[in-house]
């Protein structure tokens, strides 16, 4: 009963641990182990407003980095878990600061190409211009601007049938299961 | 080096390239000017080749190599 608080201790995060100062405690008695638990709610509560006021604190582009930051670090552990390499968290943050300088200057490159078009709404065509320095970067995305395209034409084409159903109930019914059918087909095909 | 434009060689060269393509009037002097923005660009680079490599004199290897780095960079 003398120190119950150091084991209860590793139960918490490691940022709140340093909170807990054992000399303090026995001084306002929460050596005891119900007091102890008080202790460490006393403890979380202050953790979490501090939390809430840093998160608050922060402004809009640290909180667009930390964004980037957690992407990039996922797509890194991919990566790392593809090639058996490990990234240091140096590498991950110059990373991310990479990427989140290089958005600057993309969404610059891509404003202008829609002015220069008479836009004011940047289109798949502008993003395609973007990538036309390197060949394999323009392929790819070229590829996938026509899947987005031909998705989209589907989409279109369900919402029209399916606007059709809505006039002629039992008929139309009948003709979704088939488009269903033919649906479930192509995907297993 | 002198100052004429060879306006008719930058358009003649262009249309090779290019046939069907029309240029407004003028055009061919900014085209003139990015070469010469260009051929700046390039003799900087190949000076600080042969720099690094401790030459006195520019050889042809250090302008193969310096004009893949601003033919990449002068991409538009």
């Amino acid at each position: 009963m003398t120190r119950p608080l150091p084991q209860l201790l590793f139960f918490l995060p490691q940022s709140l641990r340093r909170h807990y100062r054992p000399e303090r405690a026995r001084r306002r008695g929460w050596a005891g182990n119900s007091s102890a638990i008080f202790a460490l709610r006393r403890l979380q509560k202050g953790a979490a407003m501090e939390a809430a006021e840093a998160v608050g604190r922060l402004s809009d582009t640290q909180r667009l980095k930390a964004a980037f930051h957690y992407t990039v670090a996922g797509l890194c552990e991919e990566v790392s878990q593809d090639k058996e390499i490990q990234f240091s968290k140096q590498t991950i943050a110059a990373i991310s600061e990479i990427t989140f300088r290089q958005c600057e200057l993309f969404a610059k490159d891509l404003e202008m190409f829609a002015r220069h078009a008479k836009r004011s709404t940047v289109n798949l065509e502008d993003v395609k211009l973007l990538a036309r320095r390197s060949k394999s970067l323009l392929k790819y995305i070229t590829e996938k601007s026509e899947e987005i395209a031909l998705n989209s034409l589907e989409e279109k084409e369900k919402r029209k049938k399916k606007s059709g159903s809505r006039k002629g109930r039992r008929a139309s019914d009948e003709q979704e299961e088939h488009v269903v059918a033919e649906s479930d087909d192509s995907n297993m095909a | 080096m002198k100052n004429t434009v060879p306006r008719s060689t930058v358009k003649k060269l262009l249309s090779k390239h290019k046939p069907h393509l029309r240029m407004r009037a003028n055009t061919d002097l900014l085209v003139h000017l990015n070469v010469l923005l260009f051929l700046h660009r390039l003799a900087v680079e190949t000076r600080t080749n042969a720099i690094a490599e401790k030459s006195k004199t520019i050889k042809s290897r250090h302008v193969r190599s310096s004009a893949k780095i601003v033919l990449k960079k002068s991409r538009g």
